[in-house]
């Protein structure tokens, strides 16, 4: 129990150490991603700032990602991602997921 | 489990929406996909007909008309030549190639839609196709004709609710009929269930049902037999007894102990034998009524003529109140004879009871759709904590005071079985005089309009 | 359209449900009644249409972390009051007797605050499409057949636990509802990832292969379990470490009960 305890309490710890991190942009426009490929550096955080330019709300999902955040009709959000290997990890827009596709690249 | 209906009707539905829905969702996936399948075999159709139509040898780039304006909002191409400049392209598309150039299908996100490419190279000419379709709009049709299947699936769902909730209770019918037959059973009436229309899951529960019933009414007409016959048959004895204790009279001196206690166990054993032949005569369930209009003023005046020497032996004052303002205040739908006995076993008690010189008030009144009988005495009373016990059959007051006064300890039974035939009710109270027991008595003008 | 329609609806819908079925097929036990459940759907709905009206504002709250930090507290609450039940459900009848109002309110609660949470954004999903210019009928159709689905296994859950003997049915209960809230205490961990509370590691493994997490069994597990094909490890930890935390409280309950009883 207590050994437990101990490694939650070094994993906070840890977390809270923040640090500069890389921001990304992306803009949902008509249901669509833009750019529908991000190229993100290997093993290392970056905060994805994601933009809604449609009236409409669009829910930021992935399931490779572990991520699902909605972002209202014209609004922003941010959302922080990795440090991912190397690797492709598709996301989508959950309320229009024929049209809004994407794919992040870590390399 | 609260209601079988609605268990049946709920779990039935959900089984049936799942399966359904699940079976629609996945005709829905599949014929999604194969519709896509069929729109990207189109595509590479139509990027095989233009290629091969020789249409990119007509026009080359740089001029006016190398931009064509197709009627068809959602299908566009651009044509290539081998180095890459553009022959021909619809004006829906830029310039430059939308995708890269090699064989095969893409997807691409331009100009607000996504659009399915295809690109295709001409064999000899080696001429670069791209035939794009906005995807949006191709999954919009597809979708509108899959959905005209799937549609009628989630329709029916209201009408297989309703027509499981209708079956359920047409099938339900017979418990609900047996139910209500059981319910409106007279609690006395032990007479079997009907068997005719019986479903086969029901008829062990009415079988049984009704054998217990026979076996009930059986044993009530062993026990009133034996009860009866056995205080008939007890009858003779006490008769011989009594005869036997008269020659007795001449032969003992006056106050012989011995003979006094003897006279009035004797006394006793033919009153209870008395009292239990009427007990079994006015048992509910048994009792053969006459019901009639009678007047109950009427009644509990004889009532107290007929007693009357006993009061005046024991110098009691007995006084009758109730005015009958109209005619028919008292008048009740009763049987005679028992109510002759109720009021007989409520007078023997008051005078019983009541020491001698002591007050016994009767008083009749009118209450709704009811007659009330109280009486009063200035006897010992009861304990409020015994009120309830004595309607216990053979049970009598233990006290110094009373053991020596004749009683079978039926009284209050007897009474209670007529109050039950008639529909009337008996409660006790405190005396209205100083000590003693008030006995009410509630009866109902008609017992049929209860 | 209808395909997402019907997942979106259907992922929120059964989440709710089998929480809602587990929990009434318990509430006779507890006494609890029909209103109070109605009246819990009711408080959630509302709840549901408030946090999806205010959400533009809610989310640029703490740097654009306000919904990943509301979500997580509802979701912690919901753990924290699950786990308060099924501690308490292992009373005895008799003690129970006397903690009856507060089992409710723990009942009831997550309910409320579930319904808060995957409403909002049925809400959200559904009202986007009453503004924009695509057909409406899919939708409609396809969240019907969602919450259907989604109902009908409530229904059969329920009626199948009800139909099990109490002694059995109250193991169960307490089982699912410990692993459904270690789930959703997971979620919330996850969701404190996105906002960077927490510092992100690699996955600890990748299952995706042999259930991904969007098939339709991936989806189910994902709602009675918490299944994620790439789990953060502070998820697993968290997951492991909420269930001790159950099972430890059943434990030190039980212990302190009968001591209790005894000393009685």
């Amino acid at each position: 129990m207590k050994k437990y305890f101990m490694v939650v309490i070094a994993l906070l710890a840890s977390s809270l150490v923040a640090a500069k991190t890389p921001i990304i942009e992306i803009t949902i426009k008509d249901h669509l991603f833009y750019p529908s490929e991000l190229v993100i550096p290997a093993d290392k955080k970056v905060k994805l700032l994601v933009i809604n330019a449609d009236e409409t709300a669009e829910e930021f999902e992935s399931y490779e990602l572990n991520r699902e955040k909605i972002i209202t009709g014209n609004s922003k959000s941010i959302i922080f991602i990795g440090p991912l290997p190397a690797g492709r990890y598709p996301f989508f827009g959950e309320f229009y997921p024929k049209t809004a596709q994407g794919v992040i690249i870590a390399q | 489990m609260t209601s079988i209906r609605r268990f049946m009707v709920i779990v039935l539905l959900a089984s049936i929406t799942l399966l359904n829905f699940l079976a629609a969702l996945d005709g829905y996936r599949s014929s999604m996909e194969k519709s896509q399948q069929l729109f990207d075999k189109q595509l590479a159709g139509i990027a095989q007909l233009l290629i091969h139509s020789g249409i990119d040898k007509n026009t080359a780039s740089n001029t006016e008309n190398h931009i064509v304006d197709p009627d068809a909002y959602n299908i566009a191409y651009q044509i290539f030549n081998e180095q890459q400049e553009l022959l021909q392209r619809s004006h829906n598309l830029p310039d430059q190639a939308i995708v890269p150039l090699s064989q095969g299908y893409s997807f691409k996100n331009y100009q607000g839609y996504r659009w399915r490419t295809f690109a295709l190279q001409h064999r000899h000419s080696k001429h670069w196709i791209i035939v794009a379709e906005r995807s949006d709009i191709r999954y919009a049709l597809a979708e509108e004709v899959v959905l005209t299947s799937v549609i009628p699936i989630v329709a029916e769902l209201p009408l297989i609710g309703i027509l499981i909730w209708l079956v359920i209770g047409w099938g339900l019918k017979p418990i609900n009929r047996l139910a209500a037959e059981l319910r409106n059973k007279d609690p006395q009436d032990l007479s079997p269930l009907a068997e005719d229309n019986v479903v086969d899951e029901l008829s062990v529960l009415v079988e049984s049902s009704n054998s217990l019933l026979n076996r009930l009414r059986k044993s009530f007409d062993r026990e009133r037999r034996f009860a009866s016959d056995a205080a008939h048959e007890l009858r003779t004895p006490i008769s011989a007894l009594k005869i036997h204790l008269y020659n007795l009279k001449s032969v003992v001196p006056e106050d012989n102990e011995s003979y006094r206690l003897l006279d009035l166990s004797i006394q006793r054993t033919s009153h209870l034998i008395e009292q239990m032949l009427l007990l079994y005569r006015t048992v509910p369930d048994q009792y053969v009524n006459k019901f009639q209009r009678i007047n109950v003023y009427t009644l509990v005046q004889n009532q107290i003529i007929e007693l009357y020497s006993r009061f005046s032996d024991k110098d009691q004052i007995i006084e009758l109140q109730g005015e009958e303002l109209e005619r028919g205040t008292f008048d009740i739908v009763a049987d005679t004879f028992s109510l002759n006995v109720l009021l007989k076993n409520l007078l023997d008690n008051a005078n019983k009871y009541t020491p001698e010189g002591g007050n016994i008030l009767l008083s009749l009144k009118r209450v709704d759709k009811q007659v009330v009988l109280t009486i009063d005495d200035s006897g010992s009373g009861i304990d409020a904590d015994y009120y309830g016990r004595v309607f216990e059959r053979y049970y009598r007051m233990q006290d110094q005071q009373t053991s020596n006064i004749i009683g079978s300890g039926l009284g209050f039974s007897i009474i209670h079985h007529i109050l039950d035939l008639h529909g009337g009710d008996i409660s006790l109270e405190k005396s209205c005089f100083d000590t003693g027991l008030k006995v009410r008595i509630t009866l109902p003008v008609d017992k049929s309009e209860l | 359209m209808l395909l997402t329609a019907i997942i979106i609806v259907l992922r929120e819908v059964l989440e709710i449900a089998l929480l809602t079925s587990l929990l009434a097929s318990v509430g006779k036990y507890i006494g609890i009644r029909f209103h109070h459940f109605a009246l819990a759907l009711l408080s959630g709905i509302t709840f549901a249409y408030l946090y999806a009206k205010n959400l533009p504002t809610i989310s640029e709250l703490f740097d654009y972390t306000g919904q990943e930090w509301i979500n997580s507290i509802l979701q912690i609450t919901i753990y924290v009051s699950l786990a308060c039940f099924i501690i308490l459900l292992c009373s005895n009848p008799h003690r129970m007797n006397n903690l009856k109002r507060l089992m409710m309110c723990l009942m009831l609660m997550p309910i409320v605050l579930a319904l808060t949470r995957e409403g909002s954004e049925i809400y959200i999903y559904i009202d986007s499409f009453f503004h924009g210019n695509r057909p409406v009928f899919p939708v409609v159709v396809g969240s019907i057949i969602g919450s259907c689905i989604g109902l009908s296994i409530g229904a059969l859950i329920y009626y199948a636990l009800i139909s099990c003997p109490l002694e059995k049915r109250l193991t169960i209960v307490k089982c699912a509802l410990a692993v459904t809230a270690c789930g959703i205490l997971s979620q919330a961990v996850s969701l404190l990832l996105q906002a960077d509370v927490l510092h992100s590691y690699p996955a600890l493994w990748n299952s995706s292969e042999y259930l991904a997490e969007d098939s339709a069994i991936g989806q189910l597990l994902y709602a009675i379990l918490g299944y994620e094909a790439t789990p953060a490890p502070q998820q697993v930890i968290v997951y492991v470490v909420g269930l001790l935390l159950i099972i430890s409280g059943v434990v030190i309950h039980k212990y302190y009960g009968s001591k209790r009883a005894i000393d009685v």
